[in-house]
């Protein structure tokens, strides 16, 4: 017998399990590329349960993309390892202007809780003494527009960090003034009103006429 | 001590002092042999693997300023039936950074002389007889954007030194042209024209890992996997940065999923030097915590395996299962992936554990899981993608020495928690080997292919939640103040200066196992981490590459290389360390 998904909600289960985000205010569209920076798959494992139906993160219109030249930020976890220092850059350097990045866990930001004695701050504080992990480039600590403190960070936090970055990243379009965030705030004007319409005809219409012309 | 044990250390007590001294070792599972020449070393290795030992972990040591003043390497060898371990102390010449290589002897060893290669920088003797010692070359945890000539475990340079040299070597070396950053070419001996990397990036939220795949057609050809993206140094900085009593902290970061065999492993370890006796709650409750974790992660593998081969409702339905295990966890320890749980004596938990909370949730859990299982493993569609995918014989599987699921689904029989237990384990064998619930027959569970992976992990949520339950009930039984003595304060003991032990539980993927040396003033001398998935990525190699096995061609073809990886499920932070 297959659970299906109507007897979803009756497992042992979440308060969360339906299309209505949990955090409110939250509908984006933002594309996001996963580099892990040596880690221990904690933030992996984390990030996985993200994508899947409880917590429904497309529901927000954050989707997970397979090119860092598709996103619009990259989503670093781990301390950033001399290994990974390379791949890393690569990524970032094909990713389009503006670039972005979101952090996950405390370890790039080196933002730890400062308490003193208490494991957490101690514990980053080591990692940052090996020889196996760098500092930041500049140009890429330049781009960080939200973090995602905790290690590994709740899946609530996650999510309102990546709802923020994608707050700020629309906030970098429009500083730059150039026609991009214009015409990409048009494009989901039409993409809302096409949300709408039901009648597959219409769409098609639409579909024909020139971007930014109201039908 | 059983009858198997006792029969089998006797025999090995009378083998092993043929060949040189035997040393005092805390533990009586534990018998440590002294080899000084190279011949001795080949004939012991050779006699062990003849006898179904296999190699669970080699540590390279820099004991110059020790009484022996010279590098050593120890052999830790186990035994598949008999809860004994073998550890040969191998003597380097003093002065040398030359020894003697064993993985022709012993295929298992060698991505640890690779690691040893990089990391402490001994080399096999170049003279030597074995082809395979040619084959022993840097870049495997130090790529080459590291200075040549460092090495992080050698205890000449501090910490401090060492990363102001990684950093000026990055100084000189480094621009901020972004354009200078291009993919590296493929490893030595592999033809770029028909071969094709996967990673270090991979499309999707996997950790970093880069496969190179040669393929004609559709088929793969070889498989050469490429590590150490995520070498964070750890081993180091337990030595530099951590004491004996806090090192817990550090191991959970080793491998995230699987932090609580990792800190359970070191707190093994750490109690067997401190000579700290873990109260009666913390024996039946840390196994509860081990099994909660490999139930989520079971599940999540298996929702995993049923994304790669479409079936997004059952992994939707296994996230939906998944999340509810991580939220009892939270419920029970504070933590979705159970750290801070451990502690060196015992465990530390805020709340108090309420018994019929977990037995409650975890039965009408595995209700839905059993459901969900048993449609999965009948779908004729699942069926087909994963039946005869990716074998893994049995023969190969002893000859790489793989361990945990991957050996189990195999047909070999390892599993620390039967093999040495610890603790409630001693007395949970009954219920590790009983089937409990009916589910897929045994010989698809053991034929060493996609389909028995899956099977083998359907399989042991089952046993794992019935552990749980006679966990929980025989802990309740205790007398209420038995019941909330969780840990006791471990004491540092100068007589172990410089002693070492070995600590293992058995994890998701397999057995973890630290090896643990005490320094003066509660320090940490070295501490060597062996997660099981650096034992089982070679097995993923040759599982992928086509051979011939009684008369079948085995072959992979490319689209069914992310099923394979996903049915192994290995770790890649806790190879990289």
């Amino acid at each position: 017998m297959t659970v299906g998904w109507r007897a979803l909600s009756r497992l042992v289960m979440p308060d969360r399990l339906s299309s209505e985000p949990a955090i409110s205010g939250g509908r984006c569209s933002f594309f996001v590329r996963h580099v892990d920076c040596g880690s221990s798959n904690v933030a992996e494992a984390e990030l996985m349960s993200l994508v899947g139906p409880v917590y429904n993160l497309e529901g927000y219109g954050i989707r997970f993309v397979s090119s860092p030249s598709q996103a619009d930020a990259l989503l670093m976890t781990g301390p950033l390892t001399e290994n990974m220092l390379g791949p890393a850059l690569a990524a970032f350097a094909v990713m389009p202007e503006p670039k972005a990045i979101v952090t996950v866990g405390d370890w790039v930001t080196r933002s730890w809780p400062d308490d003193e004695g208490a494991s957490p701050g101690r514990l980053a504080a080591t990692l940052l003494g090996s020889y196996a992990v760098v500092d930041l480039p500049d140009t890429m600590k330049r781009a960080i527009v939200a973090q995602a403190p905790g290690d590994p960070p709740e899946p609530d936090v996650l999510i309102e960090a990546l709802l923020l970055a994608a707050k700020r990243k629309s906030e970098l379009r429009r500083e730059e003034g150039r026609t991009g965030g214009e015409r990409s705030k048009r494009l989901m004007d039409l993409g809302r009103e096409l949300g709408r319409l039901r009648n597959w005809g219409i769409r098609e219409r639409l579909r024909r006429q020139p971007i930014g012309e109201k039908p | 001590m059983n009858a198997g044990t006792e029969a089998a250390s006797a025999e090995i007590y009378a083998m092993l002092s043929d060949f040189g001294a035997l040393l005092n070792t805390p533990g009586e599972q534990l018998v440590q042999v002294q080899v000084r020449s190279d011949d001795r070393l080949r004939e012991l290795t050779e006699r062990l693997s003849r006898e179904s030992y296999y190699l669970v972990t080699v540590v390279a040591n820099d004991e110059r300023e020790l009484e022996d003043r010279r590098y050593k390497i120890y052999y830790v060898f186990s035994h598949l039936s008999a809860d004994l371990f073998v550890i040969i102390e191998y003597l380097l010449d003093h002065g040398s950074v030359h020894y003697c290589s064993i993985s022709d002897l012993v295929p298992a060893a060698e991505p640890f002389e690779r690691e040893i290669r990089d990391l402490v920088g001994l080399c096999p003797a170049t003279n030597q007889q074995v082809a395979a010692a040619g084959k022993v070359t840097r870049g495997s945890w130090l790529h080459d954007a590291y200075p040549p000539d460092l090495f992080p475990l050698r205890r000449t340079d501090t910490a401090a030194e060492l990363r102001a040299r990684v950093v000026a070597d990055a100084k000189a070396r480094r621009l901020d042209d972004l354009s200078a950053y291009r993919p590296a070419g493929p490893p030595d001996g592999i033809f770029a024209g028909t071969s094709f990397p996967v990673g270090p990036i991979h499309a999707g939220i996997i950790e970093s890992g880069q496969f190179w795949i040669t393929a004609t057609g559709e088929t793969i050809e070889d498989l050469q996997i490429r590590l150490g993206y995520n070498h964070r140094g750890i081993e180091r900085m337990f030595q530099s940065y951590l004491n004996l009593i806090d090192g817990w902290r550090l191991a959970e970061q080793v491998s995230g999923d699987t932090s609580f065999a990792h800190s359970l492993a070191y707190c093994r370890a750490a109690e067997v030097l401190t000579d700290t006796e873990v109260p009666a709650a913390a024996r039946f409750l840390r196994p509860v915590f081990l099994e909660l974790e490999r139930i989520h992660n079971h599940v999540a593998a298996l929702g995993g395996l049923a994304e790669d081969v479409g079936m997004e409702q059952f992994a939707a339905e296994f996230a939906v299962l998944r999340e509810g295990v991580l939220r009892l966890n939270k419920r029970l320890a504070g933590h979705r992936y159970l750290r801070s749980v451990n502690r060196v004596g015992g465990i530390g938990v805020a709340e108090p554990i309420e018994a019929a909370c977990v037995t409650g949730e975890l039965g009408r859990w595995i209700g839905s899981f059993e459901g969900l299982a048993r449609a999965l493993i009948v779908r004729s569609g699942f069926r087909d993608r994963t039946i005869r995918v990716g074998v893994l014989t049995r023969r190969e599987g002893l000859k790489l020495g793989v361990t945990g699921l991957v050996a189990r689904a195999s047909g070999i029989p390892r599993d620390s928690r039967l093999g040495h237990p610890v603790g409630a384990y001693r007395d949970a064998e009954e219920i590790l080997l009983a089937p409990g619930v009916v589910i897929g027959d045994d010989r698809e569970a053991g034929a060493g292919d996609v389909f028995a992976r899956t099977l083998v992990r359907v399989r042991e949520v089952f046993v794992s939640h019935r552990l749980i339950g006679w966990l929980i009930g025989q802990w309740s039984e205790l007398a209420p103040a038995d019941r909330l003595k969780l840990a006791t304060e471990p004491r540092i003991l100068p007589k172990n200066n410089y002693t070492s032990a070995i600590g293992h539980a058995e994890g998701c993927r397999g057995d973890v196992v630290y090896w643990l040396m005490q320094d003066k003033m509660n320090g940490i001398y070295r501490c060597k981490v062996r997660d099981p998935s650096m034992l089982n990525w070679p097995a993923l190699r040759v599982c992928a590459s086509p051979r011939t096995r009684d008369g079948n061609r085995l072959e992979t073809l490319v689209a069914d290389f992310p099923l394979l990886n996903k049915s192994f499920s290995l770790s890649y932070a806790g190879n990289d360390l």
